[in-house]
């Protein structure tokens, strides 16, 4: 089939985003100003058009998804959905890196641009129902962030997290390729679709499973699972704090998008998910290894940055029963997924955010103790990193709670008794969890003052963590609507 | 990938007659033997250079089978940008790194190498008998005009073309990312930027 130019008009956010971060980068190039404080106003407007033009094409997605060049890609509401939790989490992460980039003395031009090349890759990476597609979105998506995370060039450990983070990305998209070549080697598609109709011919045959396997340890490393997550404290707790967030939640998230239609589609048929070397099985145990790994890391943290890096694992293992659970009970399990990420970004990019607010001039206070007393000098503040505290923690009435309820409710709905002991663990962890969130909230709120906090002073910033507040506790009071909207994007 | 599934038949029929002799199964085993004997020279080797023209030879096997498959285009590139740019490439680091000669393989202490021998022959032992159980004679070979700079440039511009965009969208983004790793520091540091 030939290449029909109509289909691009069903991509149009992603040409946007993607014009846009060259249009910046032009931009930035020609203008010979200094002053580049234009540019975060800018990508927040491109990401905002591309969110709009998201949500205009949600009705129409509602008529069946809409295949797009001979299944590369896919139209429909999950990709819409999900696009929409990339931008909003690339316009936050511009919102804070100007006023972190500009007091550490790092603001350049190429960055806004290449948080959006990153979304683009995101979106991609969303809408992808073809591993070449797949592949593609990946690599665009973490070659823009490897750079994002180098960006500090005066902080050494801003290098090496670029370092660890493109090593070990680059051995799991090794790993991810090879795999790739064995599913397309004992199955000749690479469409998703056409893979799943493929698959029940090929039953089990060894090098589909193979094949299926190595993609599975692929993607482990990007979303940071137990055992492939080595890369993800130091490359958390390097990069400057905005692309922290940014990677937290928006590469965690489009991995996630990715194992949920692949993992969906191609390899749904029960054999392959909860036979003998079922992708089912073999997640519940990386689910629970990774939960119980990143919450009793995080409690030996001093470092409040690396102790959100530990949480950022532990809660990969939280969505992962979700993965799990679409494999014992279909793609109804999707829905509870996205709105856990949903929360998890907000939640997310708020602490981090708060973490990137506190500190200045090259100095980031990162140890605990330099949180102390912050609620005396600054209460809004210290209310919002409660809030998001809370929420990480899973306490109501904040959207962390009904994250986890609405994931643990679908996973028992599975009613195997293995389920149930995931469960277990997990809201065991959970309880864990609370220890060390609760013992920022306690610095904060019952210590003397240490050292006095010097934030930085920045509208951008202080208006995407009042945003991240909001919405965390907004969701958390009012579950039903999001939930909804999660629900519709799975079917 | 669409263009290579017939050489992935092709393949199949190559290996699973092997009782029948043809001049094609024997430069393939040949080939084959380059291919593999290069790659264990390229992780065995401690002298850098030698490691990097055992690539080489690696690079030229594979350009071999891809010939012996139909695919002469695809053949035609992997010499040119596989054998020829990129091992310049590689040739150029190992020239600028000038590191001593090192043990390749860094592992160290018996038990390590032990859970690695064993992991390494496991894997070996599984995936030959799974390779050797796997293929199955698959028919016909390509129709005439497959692997032509024609039919893989109607395929590319056509099927792939939305893929092929988007790897010029990446190239771009791997060029920005070598300019910002790559510029001087100074700039950063300099005093006059502007205060806000």
């Amino acid at each position: 089939m030939s290449f029909d130019p109509a289909q691009l008009a069903q991509i149009a956010p992603l040409l946007v985003v993607l014009a846009g971060g060259v249009f910046l980068l032009m931009l930035e190039a020609f203008s010979g100003s200094r002053n580049r404080s234009y540019l975060m106003p800018l990508t927040v407007i491109i990401c905002a058009i591309a969110i709009g033009l998201e949500l205009a094409s949600w009705s129409d997605a509602a008529h069946g998804s809409r295949v797009i060049f001979d299944g590369m890609l896919t139209a429909d509401r999950l990709s819409i959905f999900m696009d929409c939790v990339f931008l909003t989490a690339a316009a936050l992460s511009a919102m804070l890196s100007a006023g972190f980039m500009r007091e550490h003395r790092f603001e350049h031009g190429e960055l806004y641009p290449l948080i959006l090349f990153a979304t683009g890759g995101m979106m991609m990476l969303g809408a992808a129902t073809s591993l070449v597609t797949i592949f593609l979105g990946i690599e665009t998506m973490s070659i823009a962030v490897y750079v994002l995370t180098g960006s500090w060039r005066r902080a050494p450990k801003s290098s090496e997290a670029a370092m660890k983070y493109y090593l070990n990305g680059a051995f799991s998209t090794a790993i991810l390729l090879y795999g790739i070549a064995l599913v397309y080697g004992a199955s000749g598609a690479t469409g998703l679709a056409e893979l799943g109709q493929r698959a029940s011919v090929l039953g089990t045959q060894p090098i589909f499973i193979l094949g299926m396997l190595l993609i599975l340890v692929g993607l482990g490393f990007k979303i940071a699972a137990v055992p492939f997550h080595m890369w993800a404290p130091d490359a958390y707790e390097g990069a400057p704090s905005p692309v922290s967030a940014f990677m937290a939640t928006g590469v965690k998230a489009a991995a996630f998008t990715t194992i949920l239609r692949l993992f969906g589609t191609a390899f749904a048929r029960p054999e392959l998910a909860t036979g003998v070397v079922g992708w089912a099985n073999i997640l519940a145990v990386i689910a629970v290894a990774t939960m119980t790994f990143g919450n009793l890391a995080a409690l030996r943290q001093d470092n409040v940055k690396r102790m959100l890096a530990y949480s950022s694992i532990a809660h990969a293992g939280y969505l992962l029963i979700g993965v799990v659970a679409m494999g014992v009970v279909g793609v109804e399990a999707r829905g509870p997924v996205l709105y856990y990420l949903v929360a998890y970004t907000f939640t997310t990019v708020g602490a981090f955010g708060v973490v990137a607010w506190l500190g200045n001039r090259g100095d980031e206070r990162l140890q605990i103790d330099d949180w102390a007393g912050l609620a005396s000098r600054h209460p809004a503040a210290a209310l919002a990193m409660t809030i998001f505290m809370l929420s990480l923690g899973g306490v109501p009435p904040t959207a962390g709670f009904f994250a986890k309820f609405y994931l643990f409710r679908i996973a028992l709905e599975s009613a195997a008794p293995w389920m149930l002991i995931l469960v277990v663990i997990a809201v065991l962890n959970s309880v864990v969890s609370v220890a060390y969130y609760l013992r920022v909230v306690t610095a904060m709120y019952f210590r003397e003052v240490g050292r006095e906090p010097q934030p930085i002073r920045a509208r951008g910033m202080s208006l995407a963590l009042v945003i991240c507040a909001v919405a965390t506790l907004a969701i958390g009071i009012l579950p039903g609507w999001l939930s909804d909207l999660a629900a519709l994007a799975t079917r | 990938m669409l263009l290579l599934q017939p050489a992935v038949q092709a393949r199949l029929v190559d290996v699973s007659e092997l009782s029948t002799f043809s001049g094609a199964r024997i430069a393939f085993w040949i080939i084959a033997a380059i291919v593999l004997l290069g790659a264990l020279a390229t992780i065995t080797r401690k002298n850098p250079i030698a490691a990097v023209m055992s690539l080489v030879a690696t690079f030229f096997g594979l350009a071999a089978t891809y010939a012996l498959l139909s695919a002469h285009f695809l053949a035609a590139l992997q010499v040119l940008v596989y054998a020829g740019a990129i091992m310049v490439l590689f040739i150029f680091v190992v020239m600028v790194l000038n590191r001593d000669e090192v043990e390749p393989i860094a592992v160290r202490g018996a038990f390590t190498k032990a859970v690695g021998v064993a992991a390494v022959g496991y894997l070996v032992v599984k995936l030959g008998y799974q390779l050797s159980t796997v293929l199955a004679p698959m028919p016909g070979p390509p129709p005439p005009e497959f692997g032509t700079v024609a039919q893989v440039g109607n395929i590319l511009f056509t099927d792939y073309l939305f893929a092929f965009e988007m790897v010029s969208v990446l190239l771009l983004i791997a060029v920005i990312a070598a300019v910002v790793v790559a510029r001087a520091h100074k700039r950063e540091e300099s005093p006059e930027e502007p205060q806000t």
